[in-house]
């Protein structure tokens, strides 16, 4: 394998994280233009799913104070349709939809309508919030596949935050793209990715950030949960729910998926039993 | 305004190079025309003291200034004086009152280091009699006494310059100046605390208590604004240095919290200041824990600087002076540039705490010994000789005192406050 490649790296911030691109076999040009697509596409993810941007829907959305409906573009409902189906398929365990502290109405479950005729939304109580951090990275990383598709660039690694990993082809020096993976403390484990997304949830220096329903306290384990899939939003959900889910849970939730791997901490889980 | 600021860093550097190199020039000055430059401590406290040791301390490699006359009116202030004076074998004239000291020993220049609320009228009448002065900071106990300094100065050409030292100080010259010259981008904020752990009173003499406030003055609002002026002067003018501007406003809060010993000014005490781009000076003090002691970090789009101790750690990607910052898959790229297939580092969970970066420090500037007061006292000897000194230095020092009081002002009156046009200079 030649090193003098067109082999592209650049990186860029976005939802509070690091997204890194590497691409090779394709002209500098296409990588350049796709590069910036996904940027682009980035910043516009962003501004729809932002808690934090005064300009961004979501924002919007969490400040209502009123019950009324809100008027939605085609992908932020296509958005809530889908994360809606994802709450359902993970027997609630993945949520984006919260109570604000103090609300004594906070385990109630169905928070929102959503019309997808009218396409409005619409709370079920002024103290609903929405926070789509847990699956924002696989959207984006869902619209950068088919950037690399239309750019037809063949071989790629997108890394977002180090957490959502799509790759695809081949690495430069021929062969899969191996990665180490902290998945216990003090324990690594290599994988080799052709072709799909790994999406990585769990500890990082003993500090928990997943948050159970009602709950205050992060969730915490010892162990890593990956999610291997072709569907990058679908690992990150999983990668989420699973780590809170009790083993029987995990098995009941993977019924409503195709998977190709999940690894709790290095062991393996045993798919379809 | 920003080129003679500009001009003033300059002039400052170039002072603090010839004060390196140039010390020859100055025994040849002496030595050709046989003439010293005369000065005078006015104020033999403790702060007078280590300006007089400093002093008397480089003249064994300089003979081109002589410490001829030291005024205190606190007996023991100036037994402590003539003790250092005995140390290095002088004999200047003594004085209890400065108005003597000015009719009996000619001078060319003082050094002013009483108690805050005395440096006005001292500073007037010493530079309307021609003589140059360097003031210690704060430079006025009020907003009139430090626009009357400042006026004196201008109007009878004598030079007054307020103890500023880190103006002197080459670690703080180097980086402001790359600062000003974009290395680090535009700069944000300036966040600047000084903490101590003492009720930062004197003990009064047994039997005396009628010297509580003459010495612990910086406790009373007659005589000083406590930690605003003795403290937060300096990291003011720092701010204003390091934006190149000075605030358009300024907030703050402050309060006896701690001490309740029947002091009048504030142990505890944080500021805002806001400067026309919508970049921002935070400052806080407080007198009952040291354990974050005294720093200004200055925050700027590509790296912070933390002056006081002098480190600088860079922030932004593909800026750093080491080449870019690297990431697990920065380092793979790396690695399929070399030809070679490692495993790429990466996994973990999505969001970890936002604390404190901790990526590698590099001193600012190396080489500077001290905290620039050395400078500050050989710099104003040069200015004595060359009757001449940079605008900007006064304005600097005039404008740290200008917004300290103004804080002051908008502590006690809880409103935000902007500075009144009279005393815009």
């Amino acid at each position: 394998m030649q090193t003098d490649i067109d082999l592209f790296y650049e990186t860029t911030m976005g939802m509070n994280t690091r997204l890194e691109v590497v691409m090779w076999g394709q002209s500098e040009l296409k990588q350049q233009v796709c590069f910036n697509q996904i940027c682009a596409a980035l910043e516009y993810w962003e501004r729809l799913l932002s808690r934090f941007d005064p300009t961004a829907e979501i924002y919007h959305f969490n400040s209502l104070v009123e019950n009324e409906p809100m008027q939605l573009g085609d992908d932020l409902l296509n958005s809530f349709i889908q994360v809606i189906e994802y709450r359902q398929k993970t027997k609630g365990l993945f949520d984006v939809f919260y109570l604000s502290k103090n609300s004594e109405t906070r385990h109630e479950k169905d928070l929102v309508d959503v019309d997808p005729v009218l396409k409005t939304i619409v709370k079920k109580s002024p103290d609903v919030q929405v926070d789509f951090g847990g699956v924002g990275k696989g959207i984006l990383l869902a619209r950068a596949i088919e950037l690399l598709d239309q750019n037809e660039i063949k071989n790629a690694f997108i890394s977002f935050g180090g957490s959502s990993i799509h790759c695809r082809g081949i690495h430069p020096k021929g062969g899969a793209w191996p990665f180490d993976f902290q998945v216990e403390q003090g324990i690594d484990t290599t994988l080799e990715l052709y072709n799909t997304n790994l999406s990585v949830s769990g500890l990082y220096h003993g500090k928990g950030h997943i948050f159970e329903s009602g709950e205050d306290i992060p969730k915490q384990s010892g162990k890593s949960v990956t999610i291997q899939s072709q569907n990058p939003i679908e690992a990150e959900v999983l990668s989420t729910a699973l780590f809170i889910a009790s083993e029987q849970q995990r098995h009941d939730i993977l019924k409503n998926f195709e998977i190709e791997k999940v690894l709790i901490g290095s062991e393996q889980l045993v798919l379809n039993e | 305004m920003s080129n003679n600021r500009r001009d003033f860093i300059k002039t400052s550097i170039v002072a603090g190079t010839g004060l390196a190199l140039g010390l020859s020039s100055f025994q040849s000055w002496g030595g050709v025309f046989g003439k010293k430059v005369r000065l005078a401590v006015i104020g033999t406290g403790g702060r007078g003291r280590f300006l007089m040791e400093h002093l008397l301390n480089q003249m064994s490699n300089n003979d081109t200034y002589e410490l001829v006359a030291i005024c205190d009116n606190y007996q023991p202030s100036m037994d402590a004086a003539k003790k250092i004076c005995n140390k290095y074998k002088i004999t200047p004239k003594t004085f209890d009152d400065y108005k003597k000291l000015m009719a009996d020993a000619p001078v060319d220049g003082v050094i002013i280091a009483t108690p805050l609320y005395q440096h006005a009228h001292i500073t007037i009448d010493c530079l309307n009699a021609g003589i140059h002065v360097l003031c210690e900071k704060s430079m006025a106990r009020t907003l009139s006494d430090a626009k009357a300094m400042y006026d004196a100065s201008i109007k009878s050409g004598s030079i007054l310059i307020i103890g500023h030292q880190r103006m002197f100080n080459k670690k703080y010259l180097n980086g402001i100046e790359r600062i000003h010259a974009g290395e680090f981008g535009p700069v944000g904020q300036v966040k600047a605390y000084w903490h101590r752990n003492k009720d930062w009173r004197r003990p009064i003499p047994e039997g005396k208590p009628e010297l509580e406030r003459q010495l612990n003055w910086r406790l009373y609002k007659e005589y000083s604004a406590g930690l605003l002026t003795e403290l937060m002067s300096h990291q003011i003018q720092v701010s204003n240095w390091a934006f190149q501007n000075t605030p358009v406003s300024v907030q703050a809060s402050g309060g006896i919290q701690f001490w309740k010993d029947g002091r009048e000014v504030p142990d505890n005490l944080a500021a805002i200041f806001t400067y026309a781009d919508g970049s921002r000076c935070i400052a806080d003090y407080m007198n009952m824990n040291r354990n974050y002691g005294v720093e200004e970090h200055i925050i700027a789009d590509y790296a912070t600087l933390r002056m006081e101790t002098n480190k600088l750690q860079w922030d932004k990607p593909n800026q750093t002076v080491n080449g870019p910052m690297k990431t697990p898959v920065s380092k793979m790229v790396d690695d399929i540039k070399k030809g070679e297939k490692k495993p790429a580092a990466i996994g973990g969970a999505s969001w970890r705490p936002e604390t404190a970066k901790k990526t590698k420090e590099e001193s600012i500037y190396e080489g500077q010994k001290g905290d620039g007061t050395v400078e500050e006292l050989l710099t104003f000897v040069e200015f004595i000789k060359t009757k001449s000194a940079p605008d900007w230095m006064l304005r600097e020092g005039y404008n740290a005192s200008l917004w300290t009081l103004l804080t002051e002002k908008a502590i006690d009156t809880g409103k935000t406050v902007t500075c009144p046009k009279k005393y815009m200079i």
